[in-house]
């Protein structure tokens, strides 16, 4: 059964669609929750809330706006950033140092295995400065707000948002074009 | 629309997809976006990668523990959903016996749980509030407006030249339509100030109005449902209309 069955399934009340749903991507939401957390026992809070707020707002899904993975993490996202919010928590930045087996497995980014096409995207935000990568995590990963970024770090604010921009537009040529040139 | 005006929005496409903007400055832009084919076209690319950013981590197994919690509060919300049985009397002085009991911690937990959910929804609309606020001076007039099955406000200040419509609860429009604002001059004559659709996961809408003119030269704001891309004139009747 597809996704959007699934989900269907769910907004009918279907306890076994949900649970089938959970059961295919709760590793996935999880593992954005515990990147965004740092904590195990928050980021499994989160993970249950994320599922609850699933369950009780299936019926403002709109498949033209997003797979049900994507809406599923826009869900984890923005609980991760409440509860972080909530707890004044804020996990360190991740230092960019990754296992030597990982980088020795870099996959073209035209692959068209999906995780491999994840994967490429993950090696290429690493590969970036870091005084661009770190601009990015604290965006994305701690919501923070470009002229919350140029406090945290000290840095006027034009120089967050050349940086930032500077970011993206490499990770787009980097990843976005080597896919679709 | 100047080319400099077009670009600054443009450079802050890959900012707004992490979320990194303020309100005030999404709001400006999602409404330049609704009438910019390049800027959509920039952000459909750069979403591509925001979304991507959420999915590329290494995968860490989920915790086996929640999806039974997540079980037993679905069989709760089954169970409380269920018709009521009849009790003798012994059944139920033992189960009024048992929800005393159980209510004292229950009833903190709840209230714990209630006061902490409020303290969220509070803080996520913090950075919202805080522009909204920023309007609310003396100089700023706020109108009421009631529709069908939704409410909201709109905040007008001449001196600064602002304006923003506040809905709750607004549905989203049929497919392939949008909510267009038209400002109303004393003629009665609609001038085009803003597409916006209501947001994805919440119920609160707010969209700034935008005007080359001053509100003071209008006496009044609708709100109709357009195709995608938004009318040069209005083609339906209006959902909501105000005079101010």
């Amino acid at each position: 059964m597809d996704d959007l069955e699934l989900i269907s399934k769910v907004a009918d009340g279907d306890q076994g669609a949900f649970l089938a749903l959970y059961d295919r991507y709760s590793s996935r939401v999880y593992t954005l929750i515990l990147r965004m957390m740092n904590d195990e026992m928050l980021a499994e809070e989160v993970l249950q809330e994320t599922f609850l707020r699933l369950w009780s707002r299936v019926s403002q899904y709109i498949p033209e706006r997003g797979s049900p993975l994507t809406w599923l993490l826009a869900i984890a996202r923005r609980t991760a950033l409440e509860r972080l919010r909530f707890e004044s928590h804020r996990p360190a930045l991740s230092d960019g140092n990754e296992p030597s087996s990982l980088l020795e497995s870099i996959p073209e980014p035209a692959s068209t295995s999906e995780e491999a096409r994840w994967r490429s995207l993950y090696l290429a935000v690493q590969s970036l400065p870091e005084e661009q990568r770190k601009l990015i995590e604290l965006a994305y990963y701690q919501g923070l707000s470009q002229s919350e970024i140029a406090e945290v770090l000290d840095l006027p604010l034009g120089t967050v948002k050349t940086r930032l921009r500077a970011g993206m537009l490499r990770l787009r040529h980097q990843w976005l074009e080597n896919e679709n040139p | 629309m100047s080319q400099e005006t077009h670009d600054s929005f443009t450079e802050n496409i890959p900012a707004y997809v992490l979320g990194a903007i303020g309100w005030a400055e999404a709001s400006a832009l999602k409404a330049h976006l609704e009438t910019c084919p390049v800027c959509q076209a920039e952000l459909a690319r750069y979403q591509q990668i925001s979304d991507g950013i959420a999915r590329a981590l290494p995968l860490q197994m989920s915790p086996r523990s929640v999806r039974g919690k997540l079980l037993a509060s679905l069989e709760k919300t089954e169970t409380s959903a269920r018709p009521k049985t009849r009790w003798g009397f012994r059944q139920f002085a033992t189960g009024v016996l048992a929800l005393v009991l159980i209510s004292t911690n229950l009833i903190a937990f709840l209230q714990i749980r209630e006061l902490r959910q409020q303290h969220l929804q509070l803080a996520d609309q913090v950075e919202q509030q805080h522009t909204i606020l920023g309007m609310l001076a003396a100089s700023t007039e706020i109108h009421s407006i009631r529709g069908d099955g939704f409410s909201g406000h709109l905040l007008l200040d001449r001196e600064k030249n602002l304006a923003y419509l506040l809905t709750w609860n607004l549905p989203p429009p049929p497919q392939g339509q949008i909510y267009q604002i038209w400002l109303i001059d004393p003629n009665g004559d609609e001038t085009a100030a803003a597409l916006f659709r209501p947001e994805f996961d919440r119920p609160f809408t707010s969209a700034a109005l935008v005007t080359s003119r001053t509100f003071v030269e209008f006496v009044g704001v609708e709100v109709t449902i357009e195709p995608s891309g938004g009318s040069d004139t209005p083609t339906s009747e209006p959902i909501l209309s105000v005079n101010y």
